[in-house]
């Protein structure tokens, strides 16, 4: 068999040619006019980092990288903080995008939950979201309370308001990245123990993390918000979000379902308009996009046989959700703040990579996992992403007294984890040798070729 | 109205517009160049009921640019080739003297015209008559198309619609990119007064992100990448054309012309391609109705009604002209012009791009006038077609028989 075209020196040298042409094309514009057009900058500089994206995924394959990386590379690398090719303003406009992006992984990672897997999972499932969210949350948050003497705006608090902003740290740290799971998916195509485990253990902790945070918040407001009072309504608010989320999201899957049996056609441009137009609805509403999509995709797949019609559908936006994410996530990363908390960034991270890893371990050997599950089960668990930055914002709108500080070097460790997090998983699921099993499978379960004649 | 809601609803077109297109192979509803959605546009607009606002227009004029644009993509993926066979050289050139006498006596009659209607200045003048021209050069293939699915199998009558059609492509396109380069810059800033500098730019970012499309095509098999990289190409196309003030579906229309000549199996991604013709084409219809603005009053009337005219009276001598070239044996008449009257897909772009370039009654007059070419081409074009199909012996009212599938390409 020949290789195939991408994967040859001349497929690499083209892909390479090419990215050197459409850097320089974005620099000449850049240098020879500044940034004029609104949002049609945006529009380039979405299309650049489409372009840019794409090719420095295929690129860095070479060494062994997930593609997820080369995404980020070419975010980092074109965006506001190294070479200016996009700017700011550029970035702040694709976040509509993004939205649409965000929904799109929410349905796919909602797809993927089938009941008998989540059957066979339920009992690993529960002890590692015991274990995760009880030693991560402890073990990050002490290591923190043990570093406040490094951490310029530890120093000043006393000891109760430290320990809060500790739990809150420690709470956040249990936050995961579905995008990067169903992005290495979505290239690897995985199949076995830790790829089920993985889907399932990190779609099902966005519920439990969402609910951790709010529960840690309101106590840590009751500490550094001398005024504040224990509101219960703030708890109802809370659980009337999650339940509208999911009755919203079971109405939608719903109605999907329905599409896809009495229809079934133009299913792309029926995502585009649910992913547009029921974000913005549901931001208006205040229910959670990621819930909602995410429960859709599970209603779909699990009570109607729509759901593989569905997922293709998603995968086939792959190419370009994925690229979109990762690459505008990239671009917001702000090496210079990076450079400023570096050594701490570096400590949070392998604390938190260590304690997810000792809790897998545990979780592993208390449910009886399966040796991939045991061994790599933590793997999918160090990635972070969307999710976590959009908790940072919750987190410093709720706690105003917060020092800034704190969201600085939030975000320095999430975008470590990101960059990190995709190369780890790969590792794992590499490792433990489910790579490309559904590909196999697939292959082995097409109709075999009629006879020439 | 919402900007999302709106968006909704254009999805929602796309959506009619792809979904109404083919039950087993052949367009059932609508009519063939979508007038239908440009009178939906102009209803629900600002002259209409109001619930499109020149507000909401605005927010969404990076989508329409976007989506003219990849209208230029198509056409020049298009160009020389109708139903994946090459357009024989006779009929290709006979296309463009087509285009160019419609764009010349359009653009000469709004010249002349111009200084009656409106006090313009001579370059505002100029710019008037240039995207008149533009406005009022295309053939659609829509009619083709659109009598080719219903009324079965092809002929030679249809073949040269077809042919003619999709030779002329290329004059609104190389207008309107001459409608940009000369349009007026600030001082200082790039380009500023060198319009031919403009128009090798436009070239060569389209040749540029075409050798760009190819050269990675060829080594990228997988569709759903190939979709990445076509996209980011044409978006990276349309943004920096916006930035340096040239004609975007210009530019992707040299882009689409490049790759379907480098690349390696350019049929398959005209296939490809063609599959969004509709779903793009109907909200971008819809929107260009709903900006149509008539504040110029008098002189939006009297262009309205020239250009068509005008159209009509290069048309029908040239389509008697061009009864010598269907070949003998096949019976047309001295009418067979009025068949050439559609317009669509290319002139909505120009009409629309124009509109939100120009926000004073340039912009205005060209849109208004590309949709009036659009009307009276959808009121003309598909009964004269038909009219000479039945003459010649190519339909005779009965049921179709089958025919291969063929996407919505107007």
């Amino acid at each position: 068999m020949s290789a195939h075209p991408t994967r040859t020196w001349r497929g690499r040298a083209v892909q390479a040619a090419v990215l050197l042409v459409s850097f320089s094309l974005m620099y000449l514009a850049q240098a020879g006019i500044p940034h004029t057009a609104g949002v049609l900058d945006a529009i380039s500089g979405l299309g650049f980092l489409l372009l840019a994206g794409t090719l420095l995924s295929e690129l860095v394959e070479v060494v062994g990288l997930p593609h997820l990386s080369g995404y980020l590379l070419a975010g980092i690398v074109a965006g506001p903080h190294v070479l200016h090719l996009v700017d700011h303003r550029s970035v702040q406009h694709m976040g509509v995008v993004n939205a649409l992006a965000l929904a799109l992984i929410a349905l796919a990672g909602g797809a993927e939950l089938r009941l008998e897997s989540l059957k066979r999972v339920l009992k690993s499932l529960a002890w590692a979201t015991l274990m995760q969210t009880v030693l991560v949350t402890v073990v990050t948050g002490a290591a923190f309370l043990a570093l406040s003497p490094f951490i310029p705006f530890m120093r000043a608090l006393p000891w109760a308001s430290a320990a809060m902003v500790a739990l809150l740290w420690g709470a956040m740290a249990t936050s995961r990245s579905p995008a990067a799971v169903l992005g290495l998916m979505s290239q690897l195509r995985p199949k076995g123990p830790l790829t089920e485990f993985s889907v399932a253990f990190v779609m099902l902790s966005n519920v439990v993390v969402i609910v951790v945070v709010a529960l840690v918040v309101a106590l840590a407001r009751l500490v550094l918000d001398p005024s504040a009072t224990l509101e219960p309504a703030a708890f109802s608010a809370l659980g009337r979000e999650l339940l509208g989320s999911a009755a919203l999201g079971t109405t939608l899957g719903i109605v999907l379902a329905v599409y896809l049996r009495l229809f079934g056609g133009q299913l792309l441009l029926v995502l585009l308009g649910l992913g547009f137009g029921l974000s913005a609805l549901l931001e208006y509403v205040h229910l959670d996009p990621l819930l909602s999509f995410m429960v859709a995709g599970f209603v779909v797949q699990n009570f109607s046989n729509g759901g593989e019609k569905l997922l293709t559908a998603v995968e086939k936006t792959g190419a370009v959700v994925f690229v979109v994410f990762f690459a505008t996530a990239g671009a917001h990363l702000d090496l210079s703040l990076l450079g400023q908390v570096w050594p701490i960034t570096l400590a949070m991270v392998a604390v938190r990579a260590g304690a997810t890893w000792g809790a897998a371990r545990l979780s592993s050997r208390v449910a009886k996992d399966e040796p991939a599950v045991r061994r790599w089960g933590w793997s999918g668990l160090v990635a972070q992403a969307g999710l976590t930055f959009i908790l940072i914002v919750i987190v410093q709108r709720a706690i105003p007294e917060l020092d800034a500080g704190f969201a600085t070097l939030a975000v320095g460790v999430a975008a470590a984890n990101e960059v990190l997090g995709p190369i780890v998983f790969k590792l794992g699921l590499d490792r433990a040798g489910e790579s490309g099993k559904a590909l196999e499978r697939d292959v082995s379960e097409a109709p075999a070729e009629p006879a020439k004649v | 109205m919402n900007a999302y809601a709106i968006l909704v609803g254009l999805l929602l077109l796309a959506w009619a517009g792809d979904a109404l297109v083919k039950p087993a192979g052949r367009r059932a509803f609508g009519l063939s160049s979508g007038t239908e959605f440009l009178l939906g546009g102009i209803l629900l607009g600002p002259l209409g009921l109001g619930t499109i606002s020149r507000g909401t227009l605005e927010a969404l004029s990076p989508l329409t640019a976007v989506g003219a644009a990849w209208l230029g993509l198509l056409a020049g993926t298009h160009l020389g080739f109708a139903d994946n066979r090459r357009v024989p050289l006779k009929h290709f050139f006979a296309g463009l003297l087509l285009g160019a006498a419609a764009f010349a006596a359009c653009a000469l009659a709004g010249w002349a015209l111009a200084p009656r209607i409106l006090p313009l200045d001579d370059d505002s003048r100029l710019l008037l008559a240039l995207g008149l021209g533009a406005a009022g050069s295309e053939t659609a293939r829509a009619a083709v198309v659109w009598s080719a699915e219903r009324e079965g199998p092809r002929s030679p009558l249809l073949d040269l619609f077809a042919d003619l059609a999709e030779a002329d492509d290329v004059v609104p396109l190389v207008g309107l990119a001459a409608l940009f380069a000369l349009a007026p810059r600030p001082e200082g800033t790039a380009l500023a007064g060198a319009p031919g500098l403009a128009l090798v730019l436009t070239l060569g970012l389209g040749v540029c992100l075409g050798a760009i499309g190819a050269a990675l095509t060829r080594v990228e098999a997988r569709a759903t990448e190939r979709w990445g990289v076509l996209l980011g190409t044409a978006l990276l196309g349309v943004g920096l054309s916006a930035r340096l003030g040239l004609a975007a579906p210009a530019a992707l229309f040299v882009m689409g012309l490049t790759l379907n000549q480098l690349a390696e199996d350019g049929a398959v991604l005209r296939q490809m391609l063609d599959r969004t013709t509709r779903p793009v084409l109907l909200p971008v219809v819809a929107l260009a109705g709903a900006s149509l603005d008539l504040r110029d009053g008098r002189a939006v009337w009297w262009v309205v009604a020239a250009v068509p005219l005008v159209r009509l009276a290069v048309k029908l001598p040239l389509g008697a002209l061009f009864r010598g070239v269907v070949g003998r044996g096949v019976q047309t008449s001295r009418w067979m012009g009025l068949g050439l009257m559609s317009s669509g897909a290319i002139t909505v772009c120009v009409g629309i791009t124009a509109a939100e370039r120009f926000d004073g009654p340039v912009g205005r007059l060209v849109l208004a006038a590309a949709l009036s070419s659009v009307v009276v081409g959808e009121l003309v074009g598909p009964p004269a077609l038909q009219r000479e199909l039945k003459l010649a012996g190519d339909w005779t009212g009965d049921a179709p028989g089958p025919r291969p599938a063929e996407e919505g390409r107007s």
